[in-house]
């Protein structure tokens, strides 16, 4: 139940919530009895405020069913973040019904990280550079989105070299396992430009401390939900980190790092969604 | 023969095309965008009480989460 654990620090930053599902109201009072939901859950039977959203999903087939419900009426997943006039301040949708980003991972685009949400991950610590490994949450669930961060420091007179038109290795995250996640393309900070009198070359390249932020999908299969429903099992995922370090006058060989999260697994229960 | 076998090369490609799922749709495009108002609703939550937009957001907005069913 990620949103209700993010309720109290969003209410806290003067933020509201609320999940809109297309379920009677009977079902939306059990389902928040259940998992002991307070933010306002509400119910549009007949899906028409999803309509009105223009986000009603068409790939759904109008015969399909679950457990004799019929499918047709879900929306495409997403979340609108709102400013309080009600005009939306950033939207993120998912193609995919199963699947959704975390709160918390919202919270970290919106440079407004959550308390006690994210996740320590390994480091490491040479004298050219060093690197921290965290994730947005410290457990996910099948069909979540989260973000893997990675809080790199290049050392004094070093620099590193962001994507552009050049020939040096450009700092990335490499996330090599395990194979079931889906990696979403790996979202940079501004950087800047870097003069290499000797070679009367300009450059794109970090010198100060910044963040690189890798956001990952766990899709929903049997082979997540069964790992997800066992106890103490831990979602490890294996990264690394590749780069290069120049100063003024070395340019060092391009090295990697390995880097490692380790999260607990939210479990799916009775099969209902992570909400 | 060479035509036999290009034919039999533009079949098995659009089996190939035909067994890979449909292309997912472009969700961006879908719904009130960045800037835009949303619209209002008045939609019955958990205790009974009917919330429409304003009672929702908090005095720095809010998040309107969209998601699959309760149930399933």
């Amino acid at each position: 139940m990620e949103l209700q654990e993010r309720y109290a620090d969003l209410t806290a930053q003067g933020i509201g919530m609320a999940a809109v599902f297309y379920d009677p109201p009977e079902a939306i009072r059990e389902f928040a009895e259940a998992r002991g939901i307070e933010f306002p859950v509400l119910s549009d039977p007949g899906s028409a405020v999803i309509r009105s959203y223009g986000i009603l999903n068409r790939e759904v087939d109008p015969d399909a069913q679950v457990r004799d419900i019929r499918m047709y009426g879900i929306p495409y997943p997403g979340t609108f973040v709102l400013d309080s006039a009600g005009r939306v301040a950033e939207r993120f949708f998912e193609q995919r019904y199963q699947e959704r980003i975390t709160a918390a991972s919202i919270a970290l685009r919106l440079g407004e990280p959550l308390e006690g949400a994210s996740a320590a991950g390994t480091g490491m610590d040479s004298r050219l550079i060093a690197a921290r490994a965290y994730a947005s949450d410290t457990a996910v669930a099948p069909g979540n989105r989260f973000a893997l961060m990675v809080d790199v420091e290049p050392k004094p007179n070093m620099h590193v070299y962001a994507p552009g038109d050049h020939v040096y290795r450009v700092i990335r995250l490499r996330v090599d396992g395990p194979d079931f996640l889906r990696v979403h393309p790996l979202t940079y900070p501004p950087s800047e430009l870097y003069h290499y009198e000797p070679l009367d070359e300009t450059v794109p390249v970090y010198q100060e401390p910044f963040r690189l932020v890798q956001e990952v999908t766990v899709p929903m299969t049997e082979e997540t939900a069964a790992l997800s429903a066992t106890p103490g099992g831990k979602l490890v995922v294996e990264g690394t980190l590749e780069y290069q370090v120049c100063d003024d006058e070395v340019c060092y060989i391009p090295a990697e790092a390995p880097l490692r999260w380790e999260l607990a697994w939210r479990p799916l229960i009775r099969d209902w969604p992570d909400v | 023969m060479s035509r036999l076998l290009s034919l039999a090369i533009a079949i098995g490609c659009g089996v190939l095309l035909a067994a890979q799922s449909p292309p997912l749709p472009d969700v961006d495009r879908f719904g009130p965008q960045v800037g835009e108002a949303v619209p209002d609703f008045a939609l019955v939550d958990q205790t009974g009480r009917t919330r429409d937009l304003a009672s929702i957001l908090g005095p720095n907005g809010g998040l309107l989460v969209f998601a699959r069913s309760a149930v399933w």
